[in-house]
């Protein structure tokens, strides 16, 4: 146990409410009994090397009736019960690695969202902000019944390596949007969105991979009640030295639950985009449903990388599925729009558009599509 | 050799290894042949009467295979004592058991697919012998008029040392995994085909011709080169269930293909369900040149078999077609297969097709590779598994990596049951459940049947047939 | 060999849906019926359920073959009292060959279990090809596998004609096929009228019916039959459309 760590953490969280202190320097101490592996390692040593361990003092932007939204410290101190049983515990597991106790234990703050049963909110709840320190943490929860979308919007703003982690409880019935598009400034981040569902739940995540730094991103959700569904879709792009391992898994623990994952990326110059994408049917999970796709477009010949859909089937009553594919743009169409006209840069421009809208299509919310249209362009090098 | 000789060998052995004599202590290891030192290893290369660099290679593995674990993925093994297994055997050593100790079960087996009476002994080791010599003599003499040597292992090492020598243990070496590393101290038995330049052997080889009570047995070494513009297809195994006294089968089969050769490589089996099969099975592809394996895993324990095709020359094709059959509680079968891509313009294709009932698991493991030579390349990928009923799991792990831009990879899976619709479908048009389950079954493996040599796709329908029967609801 | 469905309630299983509320049909020997409709009313359900499609189940009602109980009976069992359904969208079953199905199925609904002689069965199934104008490699090809619909529809068709059941059910046999098409199917159907085989026809257009003349047309609205009249009922239909039925479904009136 390291002391110095130890210290800091006390220090750190000073003033807090007494259970969230004992919380975090209990992650401080039982850091070296966890699990890590070579991704974690880099994060672990600069934050233990340099720790940045201040607050944010900002006050949450709009709070309506509907529902409570409020910086995690202040959530913690408002709603300590909520809290308490809620924050790392269910989705993003505070014991489950060195990573996520250390993230804990470093918390520098984030949002407390939640939707009271029975509500639905017509306009999006956008949590939207600026993240000064490495350590950014969304709890989420909404109630039974309600419907809601959230747009993540976080700019991590630390030269340290960031973890932002965001956690979606969802009870019964209940119907959430998620969309994020997250942007860094460190050379190598974690990012991570995890859920747990209750009974006939419904989580549609969207999510925009387009930064340009190295990014370990881990997406998963846990189909607990019986009809739950999750239907997940990505895209991402990695150019010049860019490394992205993606992870994303569903776990179907309940009756007629429905899991799918579509992710479609592009790569080009020297970069490396991983598609790790794992479906796990438990035993009982009757008339389940598993599906992935992950599929890599490659620019050009240096640029390369991995699809590894994998299933886990322990039930028979089920229909399970996967598809992945790596290859280049089409010769052909290349050279059917050059043959019209187009230079070969703008023909690769459409092609790799052409890739990506069809999942980008798919995102329900007109404003959004066009802005993540708009960012994919602008990322091209297009705008 | 006679009990007399035996005892008279041991004797004169421990005289000169151990001054005191300590014939007590000695004896039950060399007269039971049970656990491995490096006596054993000797020994089996002495009774074989080895030139030094067989014996060398040996030794090196056993060393080797003294340092490895084993695997840390896939089925259960720590059942599996090695220390307590026969490395050692003599003809003497295969106990025959009688025909009434033989289950009904296979008896039942045998009888609803059709074996020969003759065949039924010898699958069930109710007898050690089995006479195919008069068939063998003409095929032996056929083959030789066209220069392609085909025989077991040991004896190929006596005749024609320098191929043997030249490619032996380059493709697997003993320290890929303990098991190669085992197989290669104490191999005994096996094929090696040699095809000369040119050369197309019109009729498929088969395994069973050269069968005798030496050579079969648990570390099978298998050895085929098929030089260039050459072609062979080589079949092993059978469907009807077999029984083995034995608990781990880990051969290992290394296959050379040069440039513009063929070689399929078609093996079939049934163990009983006492056996570990743990094969390492590698070929390696050079320019424009063929290699497909065909693969049917019908029984076993535990099976762990990922045939692979490194694809070395530009050009080169690698095809995998399996089935795996995983019908019981107590059975693994973890297959797959691994296509390693190192030149341009290669191609692979992986066909795996799984079935798992009554308890048993089927788990696909595969891999695709391309490395930074692998420009212009392209892989195709399809396993399917329908679990049966809800006692049955499966999982399907593929690794997809590639390490360039310009290639192609594609890979689909399937996980489902047995489809309602088209039970439905079928049963609305009079046939039974089972009947309509039959079918389905035999459409599902159909593109691994029609690859079969006509014999053994009659006795697969039958044997499918048969192990469907009570199988549903 | 007559069908009589009698007050016929069933639901969907998954959802507990009713979606049969009280079918009154009857199909009298030798004689061939079309069931119209607009869609999602219920036509389907129907044929589905008097074969034993899983998803749906009978709540009450009952459905006999010629005095038998059909309802009791397995899908297999079904078949096997001489009752075919030809099917909307079959199932593709890869890597069994259309031959050696339709061999198999015409053995299994063989009277006394005596398997059809090979030069028989390969006779009588090219005079049904020729007949239906399909190509020869049909048969070799996997069961419905890779076939466009229309060619689905034939294949239906040609199962019939080498199955000869007694009553032979079509589940919208003529969508998805060309005026010539629908003729050559038509005349399938034509062929296999006798005294002894009764017809009953699930059209959505009226067409079909010009070819193939039915003895009487029910009309299906909101899982009931709500009107039967002769084949002058069906040009009525094309012509006025089933607006007049709205209201009758709005009134739950049936006859």
């Amino acid at each position: 146990m390291n002391q110095k760590l130890l210290e800091l953490v006390q220090t750190a969280s000073q003033g807090q409410p007494a259970w969230l202190q004992k919380k975090r320097q209990l992650a401080a101490m039982m850091l070296g009994d966890l699990p890590t592996d070579q991704w974690q390692t880099p994060l672990l040593n600069a934050w233990q090397a340099t720790p940045t361990l201040t607050v944010e003092n900002e006050q949450a932007n709009g709070q309506s009736q509907d529902y409570v939204e409020l910086p995690i410290f202040v959530a913690a101190e408002q709603y300590p019960e909520l809290l308490q049983e809620n924050l790392m515990e269910k989705a993003i597991d505070w014991q489950a690695s060195q990573i996520n106790a250390l993230h804990l234990a470093f918390l520098n703050g984030g949002r407390f969202i939640y939707v009271p049963d029975n509500t639905e909110l017509s306009t999006p709840i956008e949590l939207q902000y600026s993240a000064t320190g490495c350590n950014y943490h969304n709890l989420v929860i909404v109630g039974a019944n309600s419907k809601v979308t959230i747009v993540e919007h976080v700019t991590a703003q630390s030269n340290q390596p960031s973890f932002l982690g965001t956690e979606l409880l969802l009870g019964d019935t209940a119907q959430v949007n998620y969309y994020q598009t997250n942007s860094f400034t460190a050379n190598q981040n974690w990012q991570a969105v995890r859920s747990y569902q209750a009974g006939d739940s419904q989580l549609n995540i969207y999510a925009v991979l387009f930064d340009r730094h190295n990014l370990f991103a881990d997406f998963h959700t846990n189909l607990d009640g019986d009809g739950s569904t999750a239907d997940f879709k990505m895209v991402g792009i990695a150019t010049h030295d860019q490394l992205q391992e993606i992870n994303t898994r569903i776990d179907n623990h309940g009756l007629h639950t429905n899991g799918e994952i579509l992710q479609n990326g592009v790569v080009k110059d020297q970069a490396i985009l991983n598609f790790h994408a794992v479906g796990k049917i438990y035993k009982g999970s009757h008339q389940s449903v598993s599906n992935q796709e992950s599929r890599l477009l490659t620019l050009t010949p240096a640029s390369h990388g991995e699809a590894d859909p994998v299933l886990l089937i322990e039930d028979n009553d089920v229909n399970a599925g996967h598809a992945a594919s790596i290859g280049q743009v089409n010769p052909d169409q290349l050279y059917y729009l050059q043959s019209r006209g187009l230079t070969l840069m703008e023909a690769e421009i459409l092609l790799t558009k052409g890739f990506l809208l069809p999942v980008i299509e798919k995102f329900p919310d007109q404003t959004l599509r066009q802005q993540t249209i708009d960012e994919l362009l602008k990322r091209l090098g297009v705008q | 050799m006679s009990q007399e000789e035996d005892k008279r060998a041991i004797q004169k052995f421990s005289q000169e290894h151990y001054e005191y004599g300590f014939h007590d202590d000695i004896q039950p290891i060399f007269s039971t042949g049970v656990g491995l030192t490096e006596e054993t290893v000797r020994e089996i290369s002495r009774r074989k009467n080895e030139p030094e660099w067989m014996l060398k290679i040996r030794l090196d593995a056993y060393h080797q295979y003294r340092k490895m674990k084993l695997p840390d993925f896939g089925p259960d093994l720590t059942k599996l004592d090695l220390d307590q297994l026969r490395y050692f055997q003599r003809p003497t050593d295969h106990v025959a058991r009688s025909w009434s100790d033989v289950p009904e079960e296979m008896k039942t087996t045998f009888e609803k697919m059709g074996v020969p009476k003759a065949e039924r002994q010898y699958l069930a080791g109710a007898t050690a012998q089995y006479e195919s010599e008069v068939v063998y003599a003409n095929l032996k003499r056929d083959l030789a008029s066209h220069g392609i040597i085909f025989m077991d292992t040991d004896t190929a090492v006596q005749k024609y040392p320098e191929i043997v020598k030249k490619y032996f243990a380059t493709l697997v070496h003993p320290n890929d995994n303990i098991f190669a590393a085992l197989n290669t101290a104490v191999w005994s038995g096996g094929t090696f085909i040699y095809v000369p330049k040119g050369v197309h052997a019109d009729e498929p080889l088969q395994s069973f011709f050269r069968i005798n009570a030496e050579n079969t047995g648990q570390f099978e070494r298998t050895l085929i080169v098929v030089d260039e513009d050459a072609s062979v297809n080589y079949v092993e195994g059978c469907t009807a269930p077999v029984y083995s006294e034995d608990s781990l089968h880990a051969a290992v089969v290394e296959v050379f293909v040069k440039p513009r050769g063929f070689c399929r490589y078609t093996t079939i089996q049934n163990w009983s369900p006492n056996v570990y099969s743990l094969e390492t099975k590698r070929a390696v592809a050079d320019e424009n040149a063929v290699m497909e394996w065909v693969d049917g895993n019908l029984g076993s324990k535990v099976t762990m078999k990922y045939p692979s095709v490194y694809l070395r020359g530009r050009g080169a094709k690698g095809t995998m077609l399996s089935i795996a059959f995983a019908n019981g509680k107590v059975v693994d079968q973890d297959t797959g297969a691994r296509m390693i891509h190192q030149a341009p313009d290669t191609s692979s294709t992986i066909i795996s097709k799984s079935l798992c009932r009554a308890g048993g698991v089927c788990d696909y493991r595969g891999e695709v590779k391309m490395d930074e030579n692998a420009h212009g390349s392209s892989s195709h990928v399809e396993c399917d598994t329908i679990i049966m009923d809800d006692d049955s799991s499966s999982d399907t792990i593929p690794l997809n990596k590639v390490a360039i831009g310009d290639v192609a990879m594609e890979h689909e899976a399937k996980v489902s049951k047995v489809s309602e619709e088209e039970l439905y479908y079928l049963m609305s048009r009079g046939l039974t459940e089972e009947e309509a389950t039959k079918m389905i079954v035999m459409g599902f493996i159909e593109p691994f049947t029609k690859q079969l040599p006509m014999e053994y796709a009659v006795e697969l329908n039958r044997l499918i047939d048969f192990q469907m029967e009570g199988s549903v609801g | 060999m007559t069908l009589v469905v009698k007050n016929l309630h069933a639901i969907v299983k998954e959802t507990g849906e009713e979606i049969l509320k009280g079918v009154d049909l009857t199909v009298p020997t030798g004689e061939v019926h079309a069931i119209m409709g607009p869609n999602g009313n219920g036509k389907s359900t129907l044929v589905s359920t008097i074969m034993g499609y899983p998803a749906y189940e009978v709540t009450s009602g009952s459905v006999t073959f010629d005095g038998e109980d059909v309802l009791n009976k397995s899908v297999t069992d079904r078949a096997k009292m001489g009752l075919f359904l030809g099917m909307q969208y079959p199932a593709e079953i890869p890597g069994v060959k259309n031959v050696d199905f339709i061999r198999q199925a015409m053995n299994a609904t063989q009277p006394d279990d005596q398997p059809v002689p090979v030069m028989q069965f390969l006779q009588e199934l090219d005079a049904a090809k020729e007949l239906l104008q399909m190509p020869d490699d049909i048969t070799d090809r996997y069961l419905n596998v890779g076939f466009s619909g229309g060619e689905k529809k034939r294949n239906e068709v040609l199962q019939m004609m080498m199955l000869k059941p007694k009553l032979a059910i079509l589940d919208e046999i003529d969508s998805g096929l060309d005026i010539d098409a629908l003729r050559i199917v038509a005349n399938g159907i034509n062929h296999m009228r006798t005294p002894q085989f009764s017809a009953l026809l699930i059209t959505h257009y009226e067409r079909l019916l010009e070819y193939v003349k039915p003895d009487r047309v029910h009309v299906m609205v909101d899982g009931r039959v709500v009107q039967s009249g002769g084949p002058e009922l069906a040009d009525e239909l094309e012509k006025g459309g089933y607006a007049k039925f709205e209201q009758l479904r709005k009134d739950g009136v049936h006859e």
